[in-house]
Parts: structure tokens; sequence; C-alpha cells
């Protein structure tokens, strides 16, 4: 269980499966993937929208790193599309999307911070904290181009489940936002689970 | 700010053109007047106004942090 708000980080072994659920619904998983064997290689949002052609990330996308790699698969989703687009939330764009005072605010880029902070043995630095994808979030891409956070396509219950290919590292901030529907203003809490291969 | 620019004129991988784009970009550099309170950026959505207001702060603090 990954409460409302907090982060959770662990490794997934190859072959394992890894599911996230939306236990309420409408809660954004800001997710960071790194390969467990070397954490310089990453999850790369660019190369994965490139290779299959599409913005949104739903069953049968290869999640590919910065070595176009592939590092998971999604094997089950029951939202129909996650976002790799909006990125996540931080203190600074929190002051210029909503409102200069916002700075204080609890954002997911200080969770994954802490986590680093508090996992030395990862060998992850600030500077390792780059694309992401936003499991359960909404984030329609207008014609014209724009981007909005809309209220979200999830709900009580729903999963996304995917394989590892390699040995990842899983870095999770469940959203603390509260400026934006992406948490359906109440952030609450995800569960994750991981199981060995049949 | 002071800012480093990182320029390349590879083509996109995904650009379908047959030829090889071979074509050059111009580069230019002038000193701009400061940022006045009608400009048509800093005015253009409330976001641009808070990130020019961030800039402030971000200047009053020095160049070197």
């Amino acid at each position: 269980m990954i409460p409302a708000g907090d982060y959770w980080v662990k490794t997934i072994a190859k072959d394992q499966v890894f599911r996230i659920v939306d236990l309420e619904g409408n809660q954004a998983a800001d997710t960071l993937f790194f390969s467990a064997a070397d954490p310089a290689e990453r999850y790369s949002a660019v190369d994965t929208i490139r290779e299959q052609g599409n913005v949104y990330l739903s069953t049968g996308t290869r999640l590919l790193s910065t070595e176009c790699n592939v590092m998971l698969e999604i094997v089950a989703d029951l939202v129909g599309q996650h976002d790799t687009l909006g990125g996540a939330c931080a203190t600074e764009s929190n002051t210029v999307r909503y409102a200069l005072e916002k700075r204080t605010m609890h954002a997911c880029r200080d969770s994954w911070l802490l986590a680093i902070a508090e996992h030395e043995d990862l060998k992850l630095a600030k500077r390792d904290i780059t694309h992401n994808i936003n499991f359960f979030m909404n984030v329609p891409v207008t014609p014209e181009g724009g981007l909005t956070f809309a209220d979200g396509v999830s709900g009580p219950g729903k999963y996304v489940e995917m394989r590892a290919a390699m040995d990842v590292i899983a870095l999770i901030s469940n959203c603390p936002q509260l400026n934006n529907p992406c948490n359906g203003y109440n952030p609450t809490p995800l569960e994750v689970l991981i199981w060995d291969p049949v | 700010m002071d800012t480093l620019v990182l320029l390349h004129t590879c083509p996109h991988p995904m650009n379908p053109a047959a030829e090889y784009p071979r074509k050059p970009i111009g580069v230019e550099f002038r000193q701009a007047p400061p940022v006045a309170e009608d400009d048509f950026c800093r005015n253009f959505r409330p976001e641009n106004r808070r990130g020019f207001e961030n800039n402030a702060i971000y200047h009053l603090c020095g160049e070197a942090h």
C-alpha cells in the first residue's frame, strides 16, 4: 500500500509481473523506472512514444529505456490510457501554474528526492529524476496541440499491469497535488502487487 | 537569465524525406531591452507573468547560486 502523498521504491526482477491498483479512483501514480544493473539507463518517454507511434500508454505498450531497450511491457490495463507527457508536479512548476505562494506545497518531485535521499544504495541523484509515467492520469492532447489536466479516466479498483523485461527499480510518487483534478482534489492510497511468473 | 543553448540540425528520426534535408539555419544575437509591463510574452498567459515574477526573485539573490 502506498499512502496518499507518499513514495514507494522497489526492484522488480526480470519476468515478474507488477500491478498498480487505483484503490479509490482518480489517483495519479507518478512513476520512474531505472535499470537495476545500471541506473544511468532509465525510462524514456520520447523513445517510447516515437517507437509505438502513440502518445498514450496502454496494453501492448513497451516501455523503452534511454538505450531503447524494453524495460517493461504493459500486459493488462483496465483504464485504457495513461499519460507520459504531463510530467510530474514540482514546487517550482506549482509557482508558475497556480500561484507563487504554492511553492511550499508537497509535490511529486519532492517525494522522489526524499526517496533517493533515504535510499543511498540506489545511487540515484537529482539529475536522474527525468521522464516519468503518470499512471491513471488523464492529460488529453487537443487537436491544436495543447495539453490539459482533465478529470481522471480511472475509477476505484482499476489497475494497470506490466511484465518486467529486465531487472528494474520502480519509484512511485503517489501524487499529492491539490491544485488540479489529477487526483480528484483528494489524494488517495494506491496498492502495488508484484508476483513471479506462473 | 544567462542561458546555455545547444542546437543541432539533424532531421527528426521520423522525417519521411528520401533526401537528407541538408539545409542551414541562421542564428542571431542582439541586446534585448528590459521586459516591459506591457510585454506580449509576459501578458500572454498568467503562467508567464508568474514566471517573470519568479525571475525577479531569482535575480534578487544574485547570479551565482
